[in-house]
């Protein structure tokens, strides 16, 4: 009875931990994807002056995880919304942190206007989530070896209730 | 009643002022050329009595909202027409934007604090050509035409149909046509697509100086017509010549009441002399209604 009570303790426990390593692996992946896009936009704006809607539809269209958030920035800005708001708004559906939302809100305010300026701004962005996925991923390893010596701790505490 | 022209015009508006515009009776849009906007003073529409406001004062808020709009919220994507001063959007509608130019290196590089706005209505006359075009050939062969009249009598809507004309084969043999549409009021070029029917047959080089275009038209898409929309310098008309001179027929327009006039012209002296043109169609207004009357240009 102890060793199922201690088994069943332990295998909660598991699935907690489990269930936020995937949390945090979706949002690295998720700034990963978002990096990569903004990296896009810049070489598309810089390099074609692909008008802003239809690279956001084609951008929606190849990166499924981020699609829903780019074509509600787009139905925004044809309602007459205004882009700072509507990519602040994004950052929210994307559970992005309130530095990355205020990049993209930054963002939104020189997107759209001189290429140069918007290419600047994509970059400052990028920079931004760049740094937010970095600071995440040293937060995630310490996380984990914190995690490692707990899951250690509980072990040898189940042995010695075994005992 | 054609509405669509000022339903497309006034869809590029901001919302607050695209609800007054639409509030104009169906009757009226029909007959709109012009929406005018001016910080700090009512919009208005420009119709055949003349200018009507509308309830709505116009911000500076709503020409950057219009700018954005029309350039689909993409200003690097029509910087180079922004520069000049203009935006072609969907429809065929131009809208040309006042305020403080940017300045780099003593070119304008943009503009800035936008003041005034003005959406010109294009309205598309097809068949206004068809009874002209025979005239463009005797006996069987392109006859280099120029088109005559004053400042808005029409030259550009008379082109324009002349120029489908030629190209679908309506009224004459069929034609390939290559215009040089400096300032895209012709076919009106959206995204790589005319917004004005211009035929089958014909090729078009958008936003290009004529001097520029003209021979790039030349050498790459083998045209019988080159077709250029007012004439203006010097260098225009050196293309025109070279472009003569290698069997190509021309149809261009100029600001001139009549040939008379033309030839009381510097510049249009040049052209008469150079033997390009074989005769001239010229555009009179007589009470409203337009008429036309050819002219021998030939020595």
């Amino acid at each position: 009875m102890k060793a199922l009570g201690a088994a069943l303790v332990l295998a909660a426990a598991g699935g907690v931990w489990l269930r936020t390593l995937a949390g945090q692996r979706r949002e690295l992946d998720t700034l990963r994807r978002l990096a990569a896009l903004l990296a896009r936009m810049g070489a598309e704006i810089q390099g074609r002056r692909t008008p802003l809607p239809r690279l956001m539809e084609e951008l929606a269209r190849e990166e499924p995880r981020l699609g829903p958030g780019l074509r509600q920035v787009l139905s925004g800005l044809r309602a007459g919304e205004a882009l700072p708001g509507l990519l602040g708004r994004c950052a929210d559906t994307w559970s992005l942190s309130p530095w990355c939302r205020t990049a993209l809100w930054e963002l939104g305010c020189a997107l759209g206007g001189d290429a140069g300026e918007s290419a600047e701004a994509l970059a400052f962005a990028r920079q931004r989530v760049l740094e937010e996925l970095e600071e995440k991923r040293r937060s995630q390893r310490e996380r984990e070896r914190g995690s490692a010596a707990l899951c250690f701790s509980g072990a040898a505490l189940v042995v010695i209730l075994l005992l | 009643m054609d509405q669509r022209g000022y339903q497309d015009a006034a869809a590029v508006l901001p919302l607050r002022l695209r609800r007054e515009a639409m509030a104009l009776p169906e009757e009226r849009q029909a007959l709109a050329e012009e929406l005018r906007l001016q910080v700090g003073r009512a919009m208005t529409v420009l119709l055949p009595e003349g200018e009507v406001p509308f309830a709505v004062t116009v911000e500076q808020e709503d020409l950057e909202g219009l700018c954005n709009i029309a350039s689909d919220f993409s200003r690097y994507a029509a910087a180079e027409s922004l520069r000049k001063g203009y935006l072609s959007v969907r429809g065929g509608c131009r809208v040309g934007l006042c305020g403080s130019a940017i300045l780099k290196e003593g070119e304008t590089a943009g503009l800035r604090d936008f003041s005034s706005a003005a959406i010109r209505i294009p309205r598309e006359k097809k068949g206004i050509g068809e009874p002209l075009a025979p005239g463009l050939f005797r006996e069987g062969r392109f006859r280099s035409t120029l088109l005559l009249s004053p400042p808005g009598g029409g030259k550009t809507t008379l082109l324009r149909d002349l120029i489908r004309c030629l190209s679908d084969g309506v009224g004459c043999p069929g034609t390939r046509v290559a215009l040089a549409d400096e300032r895209g009021e012709v076919a009106v070029s959206r995204q790589g697509r005319a917004q004005m029917d211009l035929g089958q047959r014909t090729d078009i080089l958008d936003g290009c100086p004529k001097a520029q275009a003209i021979p790039m038209l030349l050498r790459c898409m083998n045209p019988q017509v080159i077709a250029v929309d007012e004439i203006t310098a010097e260098a225009d008309i050196r293309a025109m010549t070279m472009a003569a001179n290698c069997g190509v027929g021309l149809l261009a327009t100029i600001h001139a009441q009549d040939r008379a006039e033309l030839e009381g012209k510097p510049l249009a002296r040049m052209l008469l002399a150079s033997g390009a043109f074989a005769q001239a169609i010229v555009i009179e207004n007589r009470n409203g209604e337009r008429t036309y009357r050819w002219e021998e240009l030939a020595p």
